[in-house]
């Protein structure tokens, strides 16, 4: 099995310590940058996170928010300032040890945005190239390459330039390099930012498969919110270097923490009020423009009498031109426009407190504009978020 | 082609690839050190001290003969004949020209890259013309079409203008006077300020000239309202490199200098050297500082327009639309085409005349041609076949180890996010204005006494050549490097490798053949140099700018323009060969030059 003695990859001891140890482990990290005008931007302010033996792992945030940099601090290629990095178990960053381990040396692969595919060689000698880096046996070699390139699926493209291929298969070649070492830590850059859509959702399907298959862990970085969702079991949003809250997808979408988390990963209907009084059992009644609304869940923490915004799904949302019988919260509102998107139907509502409201309904019924109607939420899809 | 110039220096934060978050200076600095680090900044302090010594021996010497406080330089250059007429001389023509220079390098830049007047293949050969045929080949070509007796042009136009019964004897041009040094210099600088210009033309959004013709503007009135404002920098940077130029110009004004009686700084800071005995080193030190005091305000004006014109630079989206010119479209072509006829093509006619016939005269006996000039040159004359041996042996040397120094330190700058990258990029670019006359005045005094005794040997040449062009080398070197997206390298370090395998794997394959461009422009700059030579060289390694230098002034016509038609033959395969090989690299793969 010369196959897995090529890096510190132990697949036996990995599993057993799987519980234990973590494949990345980032305490408080700090990396500051000093911008052209001298003021200092913290790109990763005091992060600490840890990613689990096969686990796929998504940064989500805006351009900005310190996502690479962190991506960059683990790589190598950054050299933050403060903190610590483990990688399977071995520090490779250590501020106040003065601990720096350089990239080659940590035992990891790397998607990068661009690909960053060598234009000089071919596609085979692209992908050998890990593996003469890392002195595998010379004879070994092809048959890995070959191997790595069914992997992907291009079997055929070996002995082309990677400029001779499309941005899907240059993809693909990234992967394949990535992948060749059987290195259990991949990587990843953004590195669905730069192919057509179409193309992007059939290599999103594939990597994910990939990843369950090969039960490699992954640290992959994106802005796309609907991508991190697919393809997570773990998503930690970043706000301005800080992890703003990590989570399963659905613990982040349904129960974000801050208005800012939820609006990232999806529409957020909002209303702005004031928490009343919490219920023994846990509803929260906060006080807005159109009267009491009841959420069956609050972010702890927040006080009674705090200004607070009330927030929805917009496809948790009823509407209909007659009252609501149900006990569900409900209001008046006016639509502003209805438009039917193909999957479903958006309405725009606007009521005195909100001009913006959104719901999504799945049947293809339209109201005119101006239409009064009536917006139901019900308690368990109303979540307390601090102002 | 890449043709850079000293200013050209690239902005190691306008890294292509690098993110808005990133193209921020990393305020930690830090930078793990190894080997290959550790080469590559070893091999940057010793040339930033090679071309500091020199010329800290030249300030010192201001002040301290053998070694005793002694001022008395300042006295002496002051009391040399004739010092303020030449000072005047020198300013007045290298201030003229360069206002000359800007205009036509305008017009050029501004035909050959806004217009449909362009002559594609030649838009990137015009600024290597003055490399191919190098300034002192192209000024004695220009004598022999100028001069006011026996210049061909002016038999021809005394032939024109006699037939009136005018009877002139001679004239009636004269290269041997103000106007003749003014086109000498206006040649020489017109591919600086058209290089500047189409470059500032080219990042210009075309855009804005676009805008201006829907709303109505003319083609003249875009030019002046909207073209000629939005790169104002530009014409400023090119004004300021003219004088540079100038400053230092030595070829040109070396062979019309004596016989036109026009002193002028350069030329008599290496005649007091290397053609007065005993040699008058205080004169020269101090002369020098005069070229050093010009060379400092033009370099503190420049720093000033430089930093001044960021805003201008607003980068261009896509191909700008050609202007038609309609009918005046030949005439634009006619203006191009007569550009490198002054600078190239009459001058080299009138030396291959010359080297067939033998000797300078223009009787059109064609009879009397032969190659007996060129056997003479090549295997005949000791000095002249040992001056080409020698200037081949040195450019090739020299260009080599200059090429692969300046990719060593210009990978380094690039990967070092630290102030150590930032120091060794301004200090190895800091000898780039120091004339190359002060700069062999410094070298003689530096290296050529006790201990190191290298006056007039190989090595002391080589020296000077590396020290000389080394800021250009490193300047071309961060071109290439800059071709290539740090991801690539960052890709490498992740597979396993190291820095030493990252840069001869990836980095030096991906830069080679921009580095073989490069390689060529310094070979062709060695092998034509003439300003250190003249101080330099002595009679056991000749070397070719000297050593035609020396033909002309012995009056040896023939043997000088067949040596001149050599070298401008060798120049123009070497160019041809590197274009050759680069090409042949690149192959069918193309470099994903910015990748996003």
């Amino acid at each position: 099995m010369s196959d897995q003695t090529l890096i510190e990859r132990k697949p036996m001891a990995t599993e057993t310590t799987a519980a234990e140890t973590p494949m990345v482990k980032v305490t408080n990290l700090v990396k500051h940058f000093r911008r052209a005008d001298g003021a200092t931007v913290n790109a990763v302010d005091d992060v600490s996170l840890e990613v689990k033996p096969g686990q796929f792992t998504v940064l989500l945030g805006p351009s900005g928010c310190g996502k690479t940099t962190l991506l960059r601090c683990v790589a190598g290629l950054e050299h933050p300032v403060g903190g610590s990095i483990e990688i399977r178990g071995r520090t490779v960053f250590d501020a106040s040890r003065k601990i720096n381990i350089s990239p080659e040396k940590r035992g990891l692969n790397m998607i990068f945005q661009s690909y960053a595919l060598w234009p000089h060689m071919t596609v085979a000698a692209n992908i050998a190239y890990p593996l003469v880096c890392r002195k595998v046996n010379k004879k070994e070699i092809p048959e890995r390459v070959a191997n790595a390139l069914r992997m992907v699926g291009i079997p055929e493209l070996g002995k082309q330039y990677p400029s001779q291929m499309s941005g899907g298969q240059q993809q693909r070649v990234a992967l394949a390099r990535a992948l060749v070492s059987n290195s259990d830590l991949v990587l990843f850059d953004e590195p669905l930012s730069n192919v057509d859509a179409k193309v992007r959702e059939q290599l999103r399907f594939e990597l994910l498969s990939m990843q369950r298959e090969l039960g490699f862990a992954a640290l992959y970085v994106t802005h796309d919110q609907s991508e991190a969702m697919e393809l997570a079991h773990l998503v930690a949003v970043l706000e301005r270097g800080k992890v703003a809250q990590a989570g399963t997808p659905q613990q982040i979408y349904r129960t974000p923490r801050s208005r800012y988390v939820g609006g990232f990963v999806g529409t957020l209907n909002e209303i702005e009020g004031t928490l009343r009084r919490i219920e023994p059992d846990g509803t929260a009644v906060v006080e807005t423009k159109v009267g009491l609304l009841a959420a069956g869940s609050m972010v702890e923490g927040v006080q009674e009498g705090d200004r607070v915004v009330i927030a929805c799904r917009p496809e948790r949302v009823e509407l209909s031109t007659t009252r609501p019988s149900s006990s569900a919260n409900h209001w008046e509102a006016t639509v502003k426009a209805s438009v039917f998107t193909g999957s479903r139907t958006e309405h725009v509502v606007t009521f005195d407190g909100n001009d913006d409201f959104r719901l999504w309904r799945s049947d293809a019924a339209l109201f005119e504009s101006g239409t009064p109607a009536w917006v139901a939420v019900a308690r368990e899809d109303f979540r307390v978020l601090p102002f | 082609m890449t043709t850079t110039l000293l200013e050209k220096s690239v902005d190691p934060m306008s890294d292509p690839g690098t993110k808005a978050v990133r193209s921020v200076k990393d305020a930690s600095g830090g930078k793990r050190f190894t080997l290959f680090s550790g080469v590559s900044l070893a091999l940057a302090i010793i040339f930033v001290l090679l071309a500091m010594y020199p010329i800290i021996t030249v300030l010192l010497r201001l002040f301290f003969t053998d070694g005793k406080f002694d001022p008395t330089v300042f006295g002496h250059v002051l009391s040399l004949p004739g010092l303020w007429q030449m000072l005047l001389n020198t300013v007045v023509i290298v201030i003229v020209s360069g206002m000359i220079a800007v205009v036509c390098g305008s017009v050029l830049a501004w035909l050959v890259v806004r217009t449909n007047a362009r002559i594609k293949w030649l838009g990137s050969v015009l600024p290597l013309l003055p490399f191919v045929l190098p300034a002192l080949v192209g000024t004695m070509g220009w004598t022999m079409l100028l001069s006011p007796k026996t210049g061909l042009i002016n038999i021809l136009l005394r032939g024109a203008v006699n037939w009136t019964g005018a009877g002139l004897t001679e004239g009636p041009l004269d290269i041997y006077s103000y106007g003749g040094m003014i086109f000498i210099y206006t040649i020489y600088m017109i591919p600086f300020t058209f290089l500047l210009v189409s470059a500032g033309l080219e990042n210009a959004d075309s855009q804005l000239e676009e805008q201006s013709r829907v709303s109505g503007a003319g083609v003249v009135r875009t030019l002046f309202k909207v073209t000629i404002p939005s790169i104002r920098p530009s014409l400023g940077a090119a004004m300021l490199l003219t004088v540079f130029f100038g400053f230092a110009f030595f070829a040109g004004p070396a062979v019309l200098s004596s016989t036109s009686g026009i002193d002028i700084l350069s030329v008599r800071i290496a005649n007091i050297l290397s053609f007065s005995y005993p040699a008058d080193t205080g004169g020269a030190v101090g002369l020098s500082t005069f070229m050093l005091i010009a060379v400092a305000i033009v370099w503190w004006f420049q720093t000033r327009v430089l930093r001044s014109s960021n805003y201008s630079t607003i980068s261009g989206r896509g191909k700008a639309t050609e202007i038609e010119l309609g009918r005046w479209r030949w005439l634009g072509r006619l203006v191009i085409v007569l550009y490198v006829v002054i600078s190239a093509v009459l001058p080299a006619l009138a030396l291959i005349w010359v080297s067939l016939r033998g000797y300078w005269s223009f009787d059109w006996n064609f009879s009397g041609l032969s190659l007996t000039q060129y056997t003479t040159v090549l295997f005949g004359d000791a000095f002249s076949s040992k001056a080409l041996g020698t200037s081949l042996l040195l450019a090739v040397i020299g260009a080599t180890i200059g090429m692969i120094v300046a990719a060593v330190i210009a990978r380094f700058v690039r990967s070092s996010p630290g102030r150590s990258g930032r120091v060794v990029d301004v200090l190895i670019k800091i000898g780039a204005p120091i004339p190359a006359v002060v700069l062999g005045v410094g070298v003689l005094l530096a290296f050529g006494g006790a201990p190191w005794r290298l006056a007039g040997t190989f090595g002391i040449l080589l020296l000077a050549y590396l020290v000389h062009f080394m800021p250009q080398a490193t300047v071309n070197a961060d071109a290439a490097a800059a071709q290539i997206s740090p991801q690539l390298m960052e890709a490498s370090h992740i597979s396993g490798a190291g820095d030493g395998r990252t840069f001869l794997r990836i980095s030096l394959p991906l830069m080679l053949p921009d580095l073989i461009a490069g390689w060529s422009l310094l070979f062709l700059w060695m092998l034509g140099e003439i300003n250190a030579s003249i101080i330099l060289a002595g009679t056991s390694n000749p070397v070719l700018g000297e050593q035609m230098y020396l033909l002309y002034f012995q009056g040896y016509f023939g043997k000088l323009a067949a040596l001149a038609i050599v070298v401008t033959i060798i120049n123009i395969l070497v160019i041809w060969a590197a274009n050759f090989v680069a090409r042949l690299l690149r192959g069918g793969r193309r470099v994903r030059a910015r990748t996003a």
